[in-house]
This record gives C-alpha cells, structure tokens and sequence, in this order.
C-alpha cells in the first residue's frame, strides 16, 4: 500500500471521527439533528456552501471541459466564483428568518408553510427525491472511480469502503456532521488545488506562457466561443453557462438548506466574505489545470483524468496523496450534503408530513436517521450495480432542481403576492423543459443552454399561473414583512437583544395583541 | 385581583428607562406596565459517586410554564406573596406532574453534554413550585419617530423585542 493511500485512509479516519464527536449533540432533537439547531456559524456557513455546490465536477468534468474548449471553461468558473456570493446575497437572510418563523426543518416543508399548499410539497419531495437520489448516485459512481483509479481497490469495494464512510458520519452525526466534515474537505480541496496550479504554471512560464503555448497549439482554446468556435455568436449557451453556476444553486435544496440553518441573519455578512475569498481562489483553478494539461498531456486519452495524471507526473509521493484526498474531499462534500437531504425529505417531508404527524421527538431523530441509511444503501447498491436507464437520469439532476425550485425560493422572499399556483406552475414547467432540451438536444437548434431555457420558462410559469391562484393569508403576508427585516430597533438597542428569552417574548407579543393592550 | 408567588423586582421602572437611555441616547424609553409570567422551579439533589467525576450538590432548573422549556437556574429564586391584577398574569398551561420529566431530562441531557460522563446520574427531587416573574412593557421611541416595544426581565435587566 503506496503512502499516498495511508495519508487517504488517515484521512477518511479523521472524517468518522468528525461524525461520531457530533453524534451526541445531534441527538437531542430533530432540530438538531436535520439544522444543527440553527447555530451554524459563518465560516463553516460559507464553506459547507461552498463543498456542497462543487462536487466531483469540479475535479474531474470542469478541468476536463477545459482541456477540450480552453478558455470557453472558464465562463462556467465566473458563474462558479459569484454562485456562493449571489447565493448568501439574495436569499441567506430572508430565508434564514422566515424558514424559523414558520418553523420549517427542510427546504421543502419550508416551500409547503410559505406556499400554504401541500399539493406544492408533494410536487416538491417528488422531484426532490428522484433528482436528489440521481445525483447522490452520480456521486457514489465518481467516488468508487476515483477511489478505483487512484488506489487500486476493486471498483465495488471502493464504492463500499468510500461512500461507507459518508454514511456511516452522517447516520451517527447529521448535519452537524455533515457541515463540519464539509469545512475540513474545503480546506483540503483548496490546499490541493493551489499547489496543483502553482506548480504547474510554473512549468508552463506562468498565464503568458501558458496563453502562448495555447496559442500555437490551436488559437481558438483563447476564444470565448470554444474549440473550433463551435459556439461562435451563440450567446444563450454562453450565458447560459455562466448563470449555471452562479444562480443556479438557488434552487439546490441541499445548497439552500444553508441558508436556514445559519446562527442568525448576522452570519450571511461574514459568511458573504469567506465565500468570496474562497470562490476567488478556488473556483478557476481546476479550469486552468485543464488548459494546463493541453500542453504538458498532449497524448492524454481521458481529459476527465487530467488532474489526476498531472499530480502523478509532476509531484509524485506526499502531494499526490493531498490530490487524492482532495478529489475525494470534493465528491463526499457534495454526496454527504444530498444524502443527508434525501434523509430529511423522507423523514420529515414524507414520514412525519404524511404518515406519523405526532411523532416524538426521539422517534423523529430515529426516523431521520434510517432514512439516511436508507438512502445510503439504496444508493451504494445503485452505483455497484449500475442498472440502465438510472443514469440517465443523472444528466437532468442539477438543471432539473435548480429550474425546478430557482424561482419558487427567490419569490417566495421578494414577491409579497407569490402564490401556489404560481409556484406549482413554475416547478413544474421549470423542471419539464429542462429535462425536454436536454433530450432533444434543442439547445444546438434554438443556441440556448438548457438552464437558461428552463429558468425563463419557469419565471413566464409563475407571472401566468399566479394570476390563477388566490393571493397569500394576512399572516403569510405578515411573515413576508418580518422577514424582509427592516429596521425598527436602534442599532445598540438591538445588540444587546437576550435571544434566550425569544420564546417568552413570542408569548407576551400574542397576550398584549389578543386583548391586553399596552397604552400609547 | 389575584395572589401569586412572584421573584422579587431586581430593577425598578426608572432604573429600567436610565439603562435603556444610557445605552441609546437618541431614543425616549417609557416603561407602560408589568406583566408575570409563568415559571416551574424543580430543585434536586445530585449525587453521583465515580472515581474520576464526582458529582455532588444541589441542582435546579426552571421551565417556561407556556412553552415548556427548560433552563438552568442559577440560584433559588428569591420569592414574595403579592396581590396583582388578574390582567397583569399570563396562564401558566402546564402542571408540575407534566412539567418534571421535562426539568429532569434537560438537567440530565446539560450534565451529561458539560460534564462529558456517560453514565447518567441520579436526581432526587427536593423542591418543586410555580412562581411568576416580573417583565416590565417598554415602549421606545427612536430618532426617527419609529416606535417599538421591548419587554425587560424585572430581576436580571435581560430584555427583547415585541413584535
């Protein structure tokens, strides 16, 4: 066994420790198991954001995109880059407040209570759980292959020994688990990168020199519009790539969930910054490796592989063993994220919503926590056995989600009259077109990208359909006020605000309205 | 009227309004009225015999006699009889009987996360009673006119808003 998989394995050691010191805490209820009791702080806020969005992708596919289309990639970094910054801007407050006050766990129930339809969580846990499953299957997939290349393990037993490892820490540890593993990844996965980037320009002679090689192997890897310009003019697939990654992530359950769990509206700030600072240094590397790898791997037959083959050729030994680590950090960041959603949504969208609505608290936490498993074995047993038909799937599920639930989340925070059939309008007509252009292969014909087509199909959906529902009740139209926060306490009153004493403070408010006024 | 055992007034109205004012100059603090909320004190004696985590003493825990939560309580509270206007109370929804398992199983859930023992302790409940305490109403006025309100804990000074 090389040295680089003792480091891995020392590694993934470290991950289970992680699960098992958080399993405790995460038992005391399913407010703690499924939030982490809403007390994220902003750092792990922004990095548990951050892993989760970026997945094996960003390893494997991105650096692969690179290699293939040069410059052309990088559109899908800048929409990378902005994707954790535009994400906590846009909803991280609102949501933060309005998902407490209606006392929602996961992002569907929270779609449920805003929307006051259950049509809309039915709808919603569908399409959930079919992509969110797909997706974790995706996941495990790319971690047995990578496990597989990299170590030589037999493919079943690095799905198993792998992805075991993500089941067993979020089982034991639930969200707290999750986002902490999640930030520890993130570290390893931007340690990993830099060095990769680092080293590698510097056998390149750096961006010009890289741009200049490029230059005279093909001049069109310097163009925006790809190898080729097979994209020439075409600036709905441009855009389209961009806005991918920087809005698209607004409508990942996984990913919004986030925003729900932070210790308070004041962690979005700070969050906002670590986000940026880690989107800046992260998110174009991968693409530049890939760029990087045209020139030293000219003979490279998986681009896919490209990260990889350039850590074993340049630095072999102690660096390759962080890479390892690193493309693994990416993958399991994400699968954990999903696989702890899936759970949530079977737990509390499905079981307590429809089955057993009187559910205990230690019930509910146990019920969460097969549901994790549940979803873990079903998913191990699907990328071991590979059916057909399930993977093609795969190819839908972050459009799909992201077109799906993208515009229900951002109205039901800034559009006061927001309605379920609207919303329902607007998941459903998202979600289909998504799924009908990646089919058909529309987006060569109309030259727009498929998020792109399902992002303005669901906004028409909801301007139409909403002019047939009925406008929201006066307390969901109070909840929306709240949760937009304007300022109404002075800023060094609102400081010192005891939050220990929030739930006595909810009662005196209903007791001083419902007939015991205070004068003045 | 109503005769209730209530914590004894740590901070009196001006008190309240010179705090408030002190901390933000630009706004006009009014304390309007009083209120008393419900709270369930439970006492034990703990006593748990380990080599390594002696524990010994006594314990105590209050629970939000309307949202049925637990809280540590740092010291007995110091109690008066008063005659109050039946207006001023809010209802205390919960009885000690349903009230106990909760104080006993946030007092054991605290020792077992702080004091990081696995073994869980015995508790032998010594005390038990209903008491209310007092929040005074505070009606602010800010620069810009915008009026808000807080509610002040009358024995330790902690306050948050209404809405």
């Amino acid at each position: 066994m090389g040295s680089d998989v003792i480091i891995f394995i020392v590694y993934l050691l470290i991950l289970l420790a992680i699960g098992v010191y958080f399993s405790r805490k995460a038992s005391k209820s399913p407010e703690s198991y499924l939030l982490a009791d809403r007390n994220v702080g902003p750092a792990v806020t922004a990095f548990t954001m951050q892993s989760t969005s970026m997945s094996g992708f960003m390893f494997l596919g991105g650096p692969a995109l690179a290699f293939q289309h040069g410059w052309f990639s990088i559109m899908y970094a800048i929409g990378d880059a902005g994707g954790g910054i535009v994400n906590l801007t846009v909803l991280g407050k609102r949501m933060r407040r309005m998902s407490e006050i209606l006392g929602a766990l996961s992002p569907i129930e929270y779609l449920e209570k805003r929307y006051e339809s259950a049509a809309i969580r039915v709808v919603g846990a569908i399409i959930a759980t079919i992509f969110l499953f797909a997706y974790v299957f995706a996941q495990f997939l790319a971690a047995g292959k990578a496990l597989e290349t990299l170590t030589g393990w037999k493919y079943e037993w690095a799905v198993i020994i792998g992805v075991g490892i993500i089941i067993f820490y979020t089982v034991a540890g639930g969200y707290l688990a999750v986002v902490w593993t999640d930030f520890f990844q993130a570290i390893v996965m931007l340690l990993g990168v830099i060095f990769l980037v680092f080293f590698g320009l510097a056998h390149v002679g750096g961006l010009s020199g890289l741009n200049e090689s490029l230059a005279a192997i093909d001049p069109s890897y310097l163009s925006i519009w790809g190898k080729d310009y097979v994209y020439l003019g075409q600036w709905g697939v441009i855009i389209g790539a961009s806005l991918i990654y920087m809005i698209g992530y607004m409508g990942l359950p996984h990913v919004v969930v986030r925003h729900m769990s932070m210790k308070s509206t004041k962690t979005v700030k700070t969050a906002t910054l670590w986000a940026a600072v880690y989107n800046q240094l992260f998110t174009y590397s991968p693409y530049l490796l890939g760029m990087i790898g045209i020139i030293l791997l000219p003979n490279l037959s998986d681009p896919e592989m490209v990260i990889p083959t350039l850590a074993y050729t340049l630095f072999p030994g102690m660096l390759a063993a962080i890479l390892l680590s690193a493309i693994m950090a990416a993958i399991m960041s994400t699968s954990d994220s999903i696989l702890m959603q899936a759970g949530t949504i079977l737990s509390r969208d499905i079981y307590q919503r429809f089955i057993d609505k009187n559910a205990s608290h230690q019930k509910m936490v146990l019920v969460s926590r097969l549901s994790v498993l549940l979803a873990g074995v079903i998913g191990v047993l699907v990328a071991i056995i590979q059916p057909p038909k399930v993977f093609d799937l795969v190819v839908f599920a972050f459009g799909t989600l992201g077109n799906s639930f993208m515009v229900p989340y951002i109205a039901a925070v800034y559009w006061k009259n927001a309605n379920k059939a609207g919303v329902l309008s607007s998941m459903i007509a998202g979600g289909t077109s998504n799924i009908l252009w990646t089919s058909f292969g529309w987006e060569s014909v109309t030259g727009i990208h498929p998020f792109l087509a399902g992002l303005i199909i669901s906004i028409i959906a909801m301007l139409i359909g909403n002019r047939f529902g009925t406008p929201p009740s006066e307390r969901i139209q109070e909840i929306f006020e709240e949760a937009k926060g304007e300022r109404l306490l002075p800023k060094n009153v609102e400081k010192n605000i005891s939050k220990d004493i929030g739930p006595e403070a909810k009662v005196i408010s209903v007791f001083l309205k419902e007939g015991h006024p205070v004068r003045g | 009227m109503r005769v209730i055992q209530t914590e004894r007034i740590g901070y009196e109205r001006k008190e309240i309004e010179l705090i408030l004012e002190k901390m933000d100059p630009e706004s006009a603090f009014t304390v309007q009225r009083h209120l008393y909320y419900p709270y369930l004190f439970f006492e034990y004696m703990l006593n748990r015999k380990s080599f390594f985590h002696p524990l010994e003493g006594n314990i105590g825990c209050t629970v939000d006699g309307v949202n049925k939560i637990g809280a540590l309580a740092d010291t007995f509270p110091r109690l008066e009889k008063k005659t109050v206007p039946r207006q001023a109370v809010i209802e205390n929804t919960l009885e000690l009987t349903d009230a106990e398992p909760i104080a006993e199983n946030f007092l054991l859930n605290h020792i077992v996360n702080k004091k990081k023992i696995l073994s869980v302790p015995k508790l032998q409940l010594t005390k038990q009673m209903v008491f209310y305490r007092p929040y005074w109403i505070v009606e602010g006025k800010s620069k810009a006119s915008e009026r808000f309100l807080l509610m002040v804990d009358a024995v330790s000074g902690k306050y948050h808003p209404l809405h």
